[in-house]
């Protein structure tokens, strides 16, 4: 073996791992928080082109990861519709005057049933909220 | 989608079992609608007859025992067919109920027919046989224990909580006008 290789390989081998130190030194000083912080986020993004980028990202890969009955599951459907006016888009598409007379029968209708029921129970004694749906339908198959 | 815990209102009553009053508001549309078809039907036979023969016949219902049990056979065809075709007649379709089999899974159309054969049995024993409607844990009277039938709210439960959440939120759109 060459003994000029052989420093050559040594020395290589010492600047490498002298590198590999000093990086670990460096990377264990710097604050990256405070680093972040100094990063000017708006005037990076002004530069950032991201139709360019967006045309990049292949849309549907992406969205056969996605789960979406599960993300739907997440979606507070009860908030969207207060918040927002999407309730009266629902109104205004589907809400005729017999829908809602037909909601205001069954409203009252479903009132007076329990109203009844809660009467007949304390008259018979029975305890306990009484029964409400047998079992097929209580799992939600809707109609 | 499943909506999160809020305002389910009345919708949220799918599937369990109806009570008296939806009910009996359900039947009295459906004697009105059968009595009003029957006697329409009446007046336009007598008109035929009036046409055809020349003779002034005057059929209603009360008129003689013919057509009293004309009356009882088309009472049985309307809820018979109604209950064993859709499993609800067009009162129960306003009001939002469906007649199912006791353990809740959809009546054959068989059951419709036993119902409708048995209904009469509790109307006899001076309307006796629906007191079960009111006491029955399950709501259900004396035709729907000889059929292994029970009547439940059915209704399109998202139509019907969307309308009712977009009318607790009250902010209709102002329209252009």
């Amino acid at each position: 073996v060459d003994p000029f290789d052989q420093v050559r390989s040594a020395s290589e081998l010492l600047a490498e791992r002298a590198m590999e130190r000093m990086l670990d030194l460096v990377v264990q000083a710097v604050d990256v928080n405070d680093l972040v912080q100094q990063v000017d986020v708006d005037a990076l993004l002004t530069r950032v082109d991201l139709d360019a980028l967006l045309s990049r990202v292949d849309l549907d890969a992406l969205l056969t990861r996605v789960d979406l009955n599960r993300l739907l599951t997440r979606v507070d459907i009860d908030a969207i519709v207060q918040h927002t006016d999407i309730g009266a888009v629902v109104l205004l598409s589907s809400g005729s005057v017999a829908d809602k007379a037909v909601d205001l029968v069954r409203g009252q209708g479903v009132a007076l049933d329990r109203l009844i029921d809660r009467w007949v129970r304390r008259l018979l004694r029975r305890p306990g909220p009484g029964l409400r749906a047998p079992a097929p339908l209580s799992t939600g198959a809707g109609t | 989608v499943t909506a999160g815990p809020g305002p389910a209102g009345w919708a949220a009553a799918h599937g369990d079992y109806a009570g008296a009053a939806s009910r009996f508001a359900a039947y009295a549309i459906d004697v009105i609608i059968s009595w009003a078809a029957f006697t329409l039907a009446l007046a336009g036979v007598s008109f035929a007859i009036l046409i055809i023969t020349g003779r002034s016949v005057s059929l209603h219902l009360g008129g003689g025992i013919a057509v009293a049990v004309v009356f009882a056979a088309w009472e049985f065809t309307y809820f018979g067919y109604c209950w064993a075709a859709a499993g609800r007649t067009p009162g129960m379709a306003l009001l939002g109920l469906r007649v199912v089999r006791a353990d809740g899974a959809a009546a054959e159309p068989r059951r419709g027919v036993v119902r409708a054969l048995v209904f009469p049995l509790s109307i006899i024993p001076c309307g006796l046989g629906f007191a079960g409607i009111l006491v029955q844990r399950e709501h259900r009277a004396l035709h729907d224990l000889i059929a292994g039938t029970a009547v439940v709210y059915s209704w399109d439960t998202r139509a019907a909580r969307l309308r009712l959440l977009a009318r607790m939120a009250g902010r209709p759109l102002s329209g252009p006008g």
